[in-house]
């Protein structure tokens, strides 16, 4: 498996509901298992630190108490040597013969080293003249570097020295022997302290007197607190280590002073545990610190922390283990409810017997399941049935579109069917016509049709279906050309109907029929006949006159009694007389309070403008069926033809 | 049922022999052994000599147990007379008599200690009886009599004209034949190189302090001075002058007389170390090892052993010029063993007397001394067809492993003893006396053999090489050089009782009155001044009286020098050692 396949089952792995749930719990025992050992740590070292506090005051007591006044007495002890013949003789540096000088030096030597031999405190004796030449002894040499070039100590050493107020005494160091030596020979005293102070006297003038302590003055001041855990560390102001016990020097001063008298416990540089304790001496103010190996403290504070890891552990396992079986009771309740839950997301809205759990909450969990599972098993019916009925509300809307588009279609093959083009006859003088259909929302069954039969013959004709739709449409397009039909083979009005009436009540199984003014017109004369086959009234205006309503008796419509017979009635319009004939849509269009527009509005309305062309006379009876409808929705087809007669 | 009560009954019989034994074991008598001297090399109880010890105590039917007698304990046992069975000891012999708690082993030598009144051993129990007022009782039995060195020295240092070794290979190593020689041959080096490699002054000559005023490139000086104080005795005659006032033999005197040179050849240049009146022992070895010194009063190693860490074939170290002047020490002839400082003897409260001289007659036993030197014979060594004794191939395999150092604890002369060294401390002879097939106790390297292939030193290497040779102590034996085949000097004066208290006064004054001139002397400006100041110094010390001590001394050492001279001699012959001729004598003066 590819490392990135393990980063994602361990992914995985970790976004387990068991491991997330066994996961805290092993984190908050571990987290009580290490405060216990925390708290335990912290109280045990507080102990020790405590009871080694007693040890502290009985080493610091002993020690500071023992250090200053053993310098003290040796500074005091070697105070007097400069006022030594030899010594004050060497130091004045004044000889005239090389054996004078090395007599001198032997004898100067010979005097310090008896002196120094006498304080077996004191390490070594040197002096340092004002111009910075230095003479004296240390066990490993004798020292005379009478030109200061040849001084070896330190630069800055020397200067300090040289810097020392008269009266009083300074400490210096701690320098190597090998440094002041200038060499080594693997035996050397690492630290020296150098108690220094400035002597004056009349005969050799000015002069520093240094007296050397090396760190076996400390040996047996540390005797008494040893305890065999400890390393006491002596250090001078600049935290330079001066004398220490055990083996090693410490490698970092700061760090054991800077962390002593804390309380804490530190690793040095091996690592290994350590607390430390200070205290700084008053003059020389050099740092005594006491380095306590807390290793063995460690080892029973380790001890104790191992049992409780150890315990603590074996607590965890135990739990763990039982926590595991509970959990994996718990689990498998929880993975039945899931399985429901995962069931129920894939439909299955069935019922689940669940286990009987000691958990309340998945008790709840279940029966909330259950209910959830009942109530969606309803609303999934409920959407299902919305769907379904959606569906056939949409199945109809589409039926409806299609039929809709169908019956537009229908309109539109109606309407051309229907002469459109006004003026209808422009080289025919004699008369003008104009005609309209304004079709309701559904196919009407309303056509209105105009031709000339002979170059003086007009036929007229307007009709209105007894029904809607399609078939009314396609029973108008047949009564049409019916119609047509006879009036082209030379029939008269009658004639025309009667016959169409045959033919259309033979193929009339829809039981429709069509009322129809149809009227023949001579031309020449104004003389015709006219039909009216249950159709609505004509309305005459003859020249000069108003528009009236022609009542007389109509025919049978046309379509509905085979055997019917119609009868022409015959007129005459002379120039000037205007023909108006219409559909029942014109007097029967309703306004808001379904009141018909009627008759007697028609004629007012035709008469508001009496002498208009047919197509003015049109629109203004239009416009006058629009007012009175307002926003009521037309119902029918609203049919006009209008002819008005001019004459030859 | 046969099978069980037949193992039954051997089980029976073999159980009170095997309690018999381990009673036998338990009954063993515990000898104990307290060291009291405190050199880590003569430490007798040291884990890697268990094989040795476990023969030992096999040998002798004793269980030995080793005490280091720390001064305290050792003062206390003298007090109480509480001490171990035997005691080695370096302490003042009176003292031990004083307290009477040393066994008078005299009575029982002959039965139980027959080696030690035989042989090279016996000799020292005629010297003890004759010179220490033993005519009532014999006390002490020496260590390691015999011969202290043999003559093949491979290492570059010794006594005589000590030089920069690579400095004076660069001049072409000139011959040096006496201190104007050698006095040049220092001027041109230090001409040469008057500062170190690392920039350190450097000097025609060093000392360490007044220690080592005393020159040592002189063999009619150098090779004697094993009389006290300032008294020196001469390997040809025997005799004994007085070192005070002799100014003609003198060590003393000529050591001034040389270092005044030093002082008017190098005052001018700065080639005069004026430190060596002052300086210590340290400031002195620090020079050396700088290689500051042109030349030595005694060849140091610590300039060579630092530079060949670097460059291992350096040549920049101290080297002994071949010459006359030369001394080796070599074939000194220790009739009381080591200076007679390193005695045994047995607790008068012994409980085991006869198990301690028991001990002591193995000590004494040249072919044990070979055991204990070269192992068992058939494991590490034994005779060729001829007869002459050699390494078996094992002995030579744990030769060469422990010779290479580090060698394992199961190494054989890791757990027989260290080889030729702790062992050979304990017998009562040396390991090139001869043990009865002819042959020396140490077969293997007390040869020429063993020292020319053992030698690594670069500055002996080319010594050898320059001067044609195969040891460098060749070269110094055939230009004159001497060693101490002839000297009794030791020997005598190991034998001679302290002068009394008001003489060791007188002598104590004589050092005050030399060490007083002694830096006036060194810085005379001119052999005028010098004599002066010499003759000076000799009234002062005649005025002492110290002429008066050192004839008290000299009777003291011609009375030993009565006994011990015929007894060396005798031993001398014996080995083939002969002695220095008259004419030998004559040229060396």
């Amino acid at each position: 498996m590819s490392h990135n396949g393990i980063a994602a089952a361990l992914r995985q792995r970790f976004k387990s509901l068991r491991l997330r749930i066994l996961l805290p719990v092993i984190i908050m025992a571990a987290l009580v298992i290490t405060l216990l050992n925390t708290l335990y740590y912290r109280a045990f070292t507080l102990m020790i630190t405590q009871r080694e506090q007693d040890m502290n005051s009985v080493g610091f007591d002993t020690i500071s108490n023992s250090v200053v006044p053993l310098i003290n007495a040796s500074v005091s002890e070697v105070r007097g040597i400069l006022s030594d013949s030899w010594v004050a003789s060497y130091a004045r540096h004044q000889y005239s013969s090389d054996p004078e000088l090395v007599n001198a030096r032997i004898k100067c030597r010979d005097a310090l080293r008896s002196e120094f031999a006498s304080h077996d405190r004191v390490f070594g004796l040197l002096f340092m003249r004002a111009d910075g030449s230095l003479f004296g002894t240390i066990p490993k040499a004798n020292i005379f570097a009478d030109d200061p070039e040849q001084n070896p100590l330190p630069k800055k050493m020397k200067e300090q020295i040289l810097s020392v107020p008269l009266g009083q005494t300074i400490w210096v160091g701690p320098v190597s022997e090998a440094d002041i030596c200038g060499f080594d020979d693997g035996d050397m005293s690492p630290s020296i302290m150098i108690a220094a102070w400035k002597s004056v006297n009349a005969s050799y003038g000015e002069c520093y007197a240094m007296m050397l302590l090396d760190d076996s003055i400390f040996d047996d001041l540390f005797v008494a607190p040893q305890d065999g855990k400890s390393v006491w560390h002596l250090f001078a102001e600049d935290q330079t280590e001066i004398w220490h016990t055990g083996k090693d020097t410490c490698p970092d001063p700061g760090k054991l002073i800077s962390n002593s008298n804390t309380g804490k416990i530190f690793r040095d540089e091996n690592g290994l545990p350590m607390c430390s304790f200070s205290m700084t001496m008053d003059s020389p103010a050099w740092t005594l610190v006491r380095e306590v190996s807390m290793e063995g403290y460690e080892q029973i504070v380790g001890g104790v922390t191992r049992s409780i890891a150890i315990l603590g552990g074996l607590v965890l396992l135990a739990v763990v283990i039982v926590y595991q079986l509970w959990l994996k009771r718990f689990m498998r309740q929880f993975q039945s409810l899931l399985n429901g839950i995962i069931r129920m997301g894939q439909g299955d809205l069935e019922p689940v017997t669940f286990e009987p759990s000691s958990i309340e909450e998945f008790n709840q969990l279940r029966h909330e399941i259950n209910r959830t599972r009942v109530a969606l098993g309803e609303q999934m019916e409920t959407i299902r049935r919305m769907e379904r009925e959606q569906m056939e509300q949409e199945n109809a809307k589409r039926e409806q579109e299609r039929i809709a588009r169908e019956l537009e279609t229908a309109r539109q093959i109606q309407a051309s069917a229907l002469p459109q083009t006004f003026p209808a006859f422009p080289d025919r003088g004699e008369f003008d016509l104009f005609a309209s259909m304004t079709p309701a929302k559904e196919v009407g069954g309303d056509f209105y049709d105009f031709f000339l039969i002979d170059s003086d013959h007009l036929a007229l004709v307007i009709a209105d279906v007894s029904d809607k739709g399609i078939p009314a449409a396609l029973f108008m397009m047949s009564s049409k050309t019916l119609i047509r039909n006879e009036l082209m083979s030379g029939c008269d009005p009658a004639t025309a109907l009667q016959r169409a009436n045959v033919q259309l009540c033979e193929r009339n199984t829809s039981k429709m029929f069509v009322t129809v003014w149809l009227a023949v017109l001579e031309i020449s004369t104004g003389k015709g006949m006219a039909c009216n086959a249950g159709h609505e009234n004509p309305a005459l205006r003859r020249a000069g006159g108003e528009f009236e309503l022609l009542e007389y008796r109509h025919n049978m419509f046309v379509g509905g009694i085979k055997r019917a017979r119609y009868q022409n009635r015959e007129f005459e319009l002379r120039p000037g007389d205007c023909v108006f004939v219409y559909t029942d849509g014109v007097p029967e269009a309703i306004d808001a309070t379904d009141d018909m527009f009627g008759e007697e509005r028609l004629v007012d309305a035709l008469n508001q403008h009496v002498d208009a062309s047919p197509e003015e006379l049109i629109r203004t009876v239009h416009e006058a069926v629009d007012r009175f409808a307002r926003d009521t929705p037309q119902f029918d087809d609203i049919t006009m033809l209008c002819l008005r007669f001019i004459g030859a | 049922m046969k099978r069980f009560l037949s193992i039954v009954l051997a089980a029976l019989l073999i159980l009170p022999l095997t309690c018999s034994v381990a009673l036998a074991e338990e009954e063993r008598p515990v000898l104990t052994i307290g060291d009291v001297t405190d050199r880590s090399d003569r430490r007798i109880d040291g884990e890697d000599q268990l094989g040795l010890w476990q023969y030992l105590e096999d040998q002798l039917g004793v269980e030995i147990d080793f005490v280091y007698l720390t001064p305290e304990a050792y003062a206390s046992g003298l007090a109480s007379g509480n001490l171990p069975d035997i005691v080695a000891t370096n302490n003042n012999l009176s003292t031990i008599l004083d307290n009477g708690v040393a066994l008078n082993a005299d009575p029982y030598l002959e039965e139980y200690a027959p080696n030690f009144l035989e042989g090279d051993a016996r000799l020292a129990y005629d010297v003890f009886k004759q010179l220490l007022n033993e005519e009532d009782g014999f006390y002490f039995f020496p260590q390691k009599i015999g011969y202290n060195g043999v003559g093949y020295s491979n290492e570059p240092s010794n006594r005589g004209y000590v030089v920069r070794w690579d400095y004076y290979k660069e001049l072409g190593y000139p011959p040096i034949n006496n201190e104007d020689d050698y006095l040049e041959v220092l001027r041109q080096m230090h001409e040469k190189h008057p500062y170190t490699e690392d920039g350190y002054p450097t000097y025609l000559f060093g000392s360490n302090n007044f220690a080592g005023y005393a020159t040592a490139f002189r063999s009619e000086l150098s090779l004697d001075y094993w009389a006290a104080y300032k008294y020196q005795n001469n390997i040809f005659t025997n005799e004994v002058f007085d070192g005070y006032t002799d100014a003609a033999h003198s060590m003393w005197w000529t050591s001034m007389a040389w270092y005044n040179r030093l002082y008017r050849a190098g005052k001018a240049d700065g080639s005069f170390d004026m430190e060596i009146l002052t300086q210590t022992d340290a400031q002195f070895d620090a020079k050396c090892a700088r290689g500051q010194y042109m030349g030595l009063t005694n060849g140091k190693s610590s300039l060579y052993e630092e530079k060949v860490k670097t460059d291992p074939d350096t040549l920049t170290g101290y080297g002994l010029v071949p010459s006359p002047a030369t001394n080796l020490y070599t074939n000194v002839y220790q009739l009381l063993g080591n200076g007679s400082r390193y005695m045994w003897f047995i607790s008068a409260n012994t409980q085991h007397k006869e198990a301690a001289l028991g001990l002591i007659n193995y000590m004494c036993d040249p072919r044990f001394v070979r055991e204990a030197i070269m192992g068992q014979q058939g494991v590490t060594w034994d005779y060729d067809a001829n007869g002459v004794p050699q390494m078996t191939k094992y002995g030579q395999e744990q030769f060469d492993e422990y010779a290479a150092g580090d060698a394992p604890k199961d190494n054989y002369y890791a757990q027989w003893g260290t080889y030729a060294e702790l062992s050979a401390n304990w017998p009562v002879l040396r390991d090139n006396m001869t043990h009865p097939d002819g042959y020396p106790l140490d077969f293997l390297t007390i040869t020429r053999e063993h020292a020319a292939s053992t030698m690594t030193n670069n500055i002996s290497l080319d010594m050898c090489e320059h001067y044609k040779v195969e040891l460098p102590s060749d070269a110094h034996y055939q230009v004159g050089g001497l060693d101490f085949r002839n000297d009794c000097g030791e020997a005598i004066s190991s034998c001679i009782s302290s002068l009394n208290r008001d003489q060791l006064h007188i002598l104590e004054d004589a050092e005050d009155i030399l060490d007083d001139n002694r830096v006036d002397l060194i810085l005379a400006k001119s052999d005028k001044e010098f004599n002066a100041i010499r003759d000076k110094t000799i009234k002062k010390l005649n005025d002492l009286g110290e002429p008066e001590v050192f004839r008290a001394y000299q009777q003291k050492w011609d009375a030993a020098a009565a006994v011990v001279v015929p007894l060396v001699q005798k031993v001398q012959a014996a080995n083939g050692i002969e002695p220095y001729t008259p004419e030998q004598y004559e040229r060396n003066l």
